[in-house]
């Protein structure tokens, strides 16, 4: 039997994806890197400020979207939705990779949020993360759209990022 | 009488030695022998090695043979298979493995015209057609009339609680199509569903103008539900795929039963597509007599002969268009396409295997090729894997794969949704479809994905689901499934 990192359904060994949660399941033997769990304290509820400077909303072209990572920041623009999260095993890469900046150590997950430009709103969708989203210090419902406003913290697991977007 | 390649009845390559044969023969006997192998196909097989062998064994006949084949020009089917791992590690415990299967023409049919297509065109005319649905109907049906080619036969059955031939079986000069469509007109919609006896109806045309050179199809409209004559339906359908015709299934609206029209039409290697709204009827037919008419072979058959303790527990038609398939010896697959790949993703559990190469299975394909005249055309493959007992960090699964089977897992996550809803564990089954809701965001679907977290809210709170939006899932996961063509890259080592 092999057992599924994501959400610990038990399935045949040679099996590829899982039967409970479409995970897959395919690992080089000595790779497995699921996503980091954390325990829940209390000092994490607290929104971790970003002290980073980047382009204000007043320094974007229309229909541009900045995140500002602790001492970096990123502009998105040209697609209609992006993915956040950082590298698997799978091919696929999201949008937005974070492994770069520490992804994985502060617990984010391979596919954690989504944000979508929805006529000329911004929303932030949590897909189900192992660590959960935060939104200005309050946790996301998974799979719940949320409107965003510009200069809102967010925070995927205990990565802090702050957003702004002129659309 | 030959059938196809004999040498691949025995596992060989056509420049095998004299020797080559002994031992594949032996092989080969080992695996199909009636004491080894009790199935009725693993007889049969056994039956044509053994003439194989007669042949290949005896050199005057073989190179009368080996003539004989070159003068056809070889196989007229490709068969080419893709494995989950081509090595296994020897354990203790069942395990399971994939085969993605493309069969593809290997022969070019040149500028030969498509085989003649004979069709049956069955319609459901109760009452709940009314309006819209029959009116679009009506249009499309007339469309297709026009698009028909002159050597082409095509009936028209209506039914409700009994059939009516429209338009008996025929082939069309303008006239008679203006005749057609003038009588498609005037059908109206009244009664109930009894869908026996427009099949009845619609095969009793077929057989008027049934033949191994054309391509026979009949295609069912419906919108409703049979009731009490589900059984003799599905008995006509086995019927009339041993008559070689395949059947399509349209459903219109909710109301229809989707597990009976997929069944139905499976056992006949035809698939089952779904339209929320009567304006697709039209783009439906257009397909499908486009894909008729770009048939290649026709009658498709899978045998799976099974190696000992090997079970086959899943079947499906990943492309060109997807659809469940019977997990029985014989597969049927329906028709192959001159420009588009016929793709099916075979799913097997293997027993405790000891270290070794071991066969698993025995792929025979069967088919008829109308254009070039051909009949019971077959090629083999053998399936087989390598046990170790350590297995060192293993090539990863091929890509073509992971593509099928990640579209497949998706669509099995709402049919798993589904058996709980029926087995009333409505908890779990909002959450696989919130899970799907997720999987299908993240792979650029946000309109399913908002199908199915409405429905796995409409679970949690009011305990209820939705049948239009059952479909829209199912339907909607299942067309996500076909792979595109320039992704069929199949490792052509494995040829």
């Amino acid at each position: 039997m092999i057992q599924c990192p994501t959400c610990r359904q038990r399935e045949t060994e040679g099996e590829l994806f899982c039967s409970n949660c479409g995970a897959y399941l395919w690992q080089p033997p000595g790779e497995d890197k699921p996503t980091l769990g954390f325990i829940c304290t209390s000092k994490l509820r607290e929104t971790t400020h970003i002290t980073a400077s980047g382009p204000s909303t007043a320094d974007l072209k229309t229909g541009q979207i900045a995140l500002l990572l602790p001492g970096q920041s990123l502009i998105l623009e040209g697609k209609s939705q992006y993915v956040i999260g950082r590298e698997g095993l799978e091919n696929e890469l999201p949008d937005v990779n974070l492994s770069a900046y520490g992804g994985r150590e502060k617990g984010v997950s391979r596919k954690h949020a989504l944000l979508r430009v929805d006529r000329r709103q911004l929303l932030l969708i949590d897909l189900g993360s192992s660590n959960g989203t935060w939104l200005n210090g309050t946790q996301l419902t998974a799979n719940e759209p949320v409107r965003l406003e510009s200069g809102d913290e967010i925070r995927l697991g205990k990565f802090p990022l702050r957003i702004h977007f002129n659309l | 009488m030959v059938i196809g390649n004999l040498y691949s009845l025995l596992g060989i390559s056509p420049n095998a030695s004299a020797e080559d044969i002994k031992i594949a023969y032996l092989g080969a006997t080992r695996r199909f022998h009636p004491d080894v192998n009790k199935s009725a196909a693993a007889a049969e097989e056994f039956r044509l090695i053994t003439e194989a062998h007669a042949t290949l064994s005896d050199p005057a006949q073989r190179a009368r043979y080996d003539a004989q084949f070159k003068e056809q020009g070889g196989s007229a089917l490709a068969l080419r298979c893709a494995l989950s791992r081509g090595r296994v590690p020897a354990l203790d415990e069942p395990q399971v493995l994939y085969a993605l299967v493309e069969i593809r023409p290997a022969l070019s049919l040149g500028n030969l015209p498509p085989p003649p297509v004979n069709l049956a065109v069955v319609i459901d005319r109760s009452t709940s057609m009314q309006g819209e649905r029959l009116n679009q109907v009506k249009e499309a049906v007339m469309q297709l009339i026009d698009s028909l080619r002159p050597n082409d036969t095509c009936s028209i059955i209506t039914f409700s609680d009994k059939a009516e031939v429209i338009l008996s079986a025929q082939t069309g000069s303008p006239e008679q199509k203006q005749l057609a469509k003038a009588k498609v007109s005037t059908i109206n919609a009244h009664g109930g569903t009894e869908m026996l006896c427009g099949l009845l109806a619609g095969l009793f045309e077929l057989h008027s103008h049934l033949s191994p050179s054309t391509v026979n199809h009949l295609m069912l409209l419906t919108d409703g539900r049979t009731y009490g004559d589900e059984n003799d339906c599905l008995l006509l359908a086995a019927l009339a795929a041993a008559d070689g015709i395949s059947l399509s299934g349209l459903g219109i609206g909710e109301e229809w039963n989707d597990k009976f029209l997929d069944e139905l039409t499976s056992l006949t290697g035809g698939t089952t597509e779904y339209i929320s709204s009567p304006e697709q009827i039209h783009e439906f037919l257009q397909n499908k007599v486009r894909s008729l008419g770009a048939a290649f072979g026709e009658r498709l058959t899978l045998r799976v002969l099974l190696d000992q303790d090997v079970q086959l527990l899943e079947a499906f038609k990943i492309s060109p268009e997807p659809g469940p398939l019977e997990t029985d010896e014989t597969v049927r697959l329906g028709s192959l396409l001159r420009d588009r790949p016929l793709v099916v993703l075979l799913k097997f559990r293997l027993p405790r295997l000891p270290e070794g190469v071991r066969p698993i299975a025995r792929l025979a394909l069967y088919g008829d090729i109308p254009g070039l005249g051909r009949k019971d055309e077959r090629i083999t493959y053998d399936i087989a894997v390598a046990t170790v007992a350590n297995l060192e960090p293993p090539p990863p699964p091929p890509q073509v794969l992971i593509d099928a089977l990640s579209k497949y897992s998706q669509h099995k996550l709402q049919e798993r949704a589904w058996q709980q809803v029926e087995a009333g564990n409505l908890a779990g089954a909002s959450r696989l479809l919130s899970t799907l809701s997720t999987r299908l965001l993240a792979s650029g679907q946000p309109e399913l994905a908002k199908v199915a977290i409405t429905e796995a809210k409409r679970l949690e709170q009011q305990q209820t689901i939705s049948e239009e939006s059952k479909k829209r899932i199912k339907y909607g996961t299942r067309a996500l499934i076909p792979l595109r063509v320039q992704d069929l890259n199949l490792d052509p080592t494995r040829l």
